[in-house]
């Protein structure tokens, strides 16, 4: 059995209205997943609170006092700047403290209840908070999930081998910059290309430094990639880098923000991907950690349709009862939520949009960016393997 | 040497927000159906030129 992690307090990340980063793709999501039948009480799992100390594993002190002191008054110290916050992308709200310690408590607790054994696939969607950096909030990020929760439990059992691999549109910036210098956590991240996007990282030449010289993988996308392109990619690069790698445990982010729908980012999949995505994703798990996996949200901005159908899909491969892209949503939650969506409806798993123009000439970047990645990756050249 | 690499940073971020300008513009082509751009003024030279044409 999979678990879902969830608790109201998720729904506390709230930043100012209309800002792109809603904690409504919760709600919908597993408002879906109900409809369907998918998600019963007994998946569902609360996580334990975590106490500042633990924030500290990668955030500083003073970064974590400053969101403290900023969360409680709501205002905007003279120093906020300094710490990423009073920002338009991410500004001061009340309570972000606590509402940012939830999603690390949700993705600690994630990985806690796989390394006990009760389980092997567990998902987050609260984490995948992967911008956050050490001492500065970043892209809708305050705390980063991951990079605490791995660096926790690494604590705790300094023998363990983490693979981290990150399908959000946008460079997984904060947890590369994490485990730049660490072997014993493999970070690959798929994003669209710096060139446009931001955080503007995430070349293929970053490739980790130190002791960790090989275990930093990026993947640029060119813009408007599709599935196939997509797929291809992550079938061509993950299973060789995870069989050099030996990893105990699978952390993946499943920011939804590729889709083609998706206001924020020039990437163009369908909902067809996200369900052969999470499909190839939990044979890998199968494959290559004994299935132990914790899954994590992330980005995703089309947060009617695109955000939900993603993350159900997920879900349901979690669970081994996957979808088909023909499956209709449930007439009920589409009645529920339509009339409030200030976009077109879907009403299946699949997604028709008229072709991309340049198609040949994007898949084309695309394979080029593969042979750069494949051929120049040290870990598929013995360095760093176990 | 701070400055130098403020002044790169600063450059870099230049150069990505007109890079990520050129492509929204693609992106809105696409999803208006009307790409490539420039296909409106292709269409009215055609219409013109079938105008004056007929006109002679």
């Amino acid at each position: 059995m999979a678990l879902y992690v969830d608790t109201p307090a998720f729904r506390e990340y709230r930043w100012v209205p209309g800002h792109p980063f809603d904690p409504l793709r919760l709600v919908l999501t597993r408002d879906l997943l109900e409809e369907m039948g998918l998600l019963e009480p007994e998946e569902v799992v609360a996580p334990d609170p975590i106490d500042d100390e633990v924030l500290t594993e990668y955030h500083t002190p003073a970064y974590i006092e400053a969101v403290r002191e900023m969360g409680r008054t709501g205002q905007a110290s003279e120093d906020a700047e300094r710490f990423g916050l009073n920002t338009e992308d991410d500004p001061v709200f009340v309570g972000m403290h606590e509402a940012a310690r939830w999603y690390v408590a949700g993705t600690l607790f994630a990985l806690r209840l796989i390394l006990s054994g009760r389980d092997d696939h567990v998902l987050n969607l609260g984490g995948g908070l992967h911008h956050a950096k050490r001492s500065n909030a970043s892209g809708f990020c305050i705390y980063n999930d991951a990079a605490v929760a791995i660096r926790h439990i690494l604590r705790e059992q300094p023998q363990l081998r983490v693979a981290y691999i990150d399908i959000d549109a946008h460079h997984a910036d904060g947890v590369q910059d994490a485990f730049y210098a660490d072997p014993q956590v493999l970070v690959i991240s798929f994003h669209e290309t710096g060139r446009y996007l931001f955080p503007g990282t995430g070349a293929v030449n970053e490739q980790g430094i130190g002791a960790g010289y090989g275990t930093t993988v990026n993947v640029p996308l060119d813009a408007f990639t599709e599935d196939d392109s997509y797929l291809l990619a992550l079938q061509e690069v993950v299973p060789p880098l995870l069989e050099a790698f030996h990893p105990d445990i699978l952390v993946t982010q499943h920011g939804a923000d590729a889709h083609r729908a998706d206001p924020l980012s020039h990437l163009a999949v369908t909902t067809a991907f996200y369900i052969e995505a999470a499909k190839q994703i939990d044979e890998w798990a199968h494959r290559y950690t004994q299935g132990r996996w914790v899954a994590l949200g992330g980005g995703g901005y089309e947060k009617w349709f695109a955000v939900p159908r993603a993350w159900a899909a997920l879900w349901a491969q979690m669970r081994h009862t996957p979808l088909s892209p023909g499956q209709p949503l449930p007439k009920t939650w589409l009645d529920r939520w339509t009339p409030k969506a200030d976009v077109e409806p879907a009403t299946t798993f699949s997604d028709t949009y008229p072709p991309i123009p340049r198609r040949s000439q994007i898949e084309a970047t695309n394979e080029m960016t593969l042979y750069h990645v494949l051929s120049t990756a040290p870990l598929l050249r013995g360095v760093g393997q176990k | 040497m701070t400055f130098c690499a403020v002044l790169l940073t600063l450059i870099e971020e230049c150069k990505r927000k007109a890079a990520n300008d050129v492509v929204e513009e693609e992106k809105a082509e696409i999803e208006g159906g009307c790409y490539p751009a420039g296909n409106g003024w292709v269409l009215l030279l055609v219409l013109f030129l079938l105008f004056a044409i007929a006109w002679n």
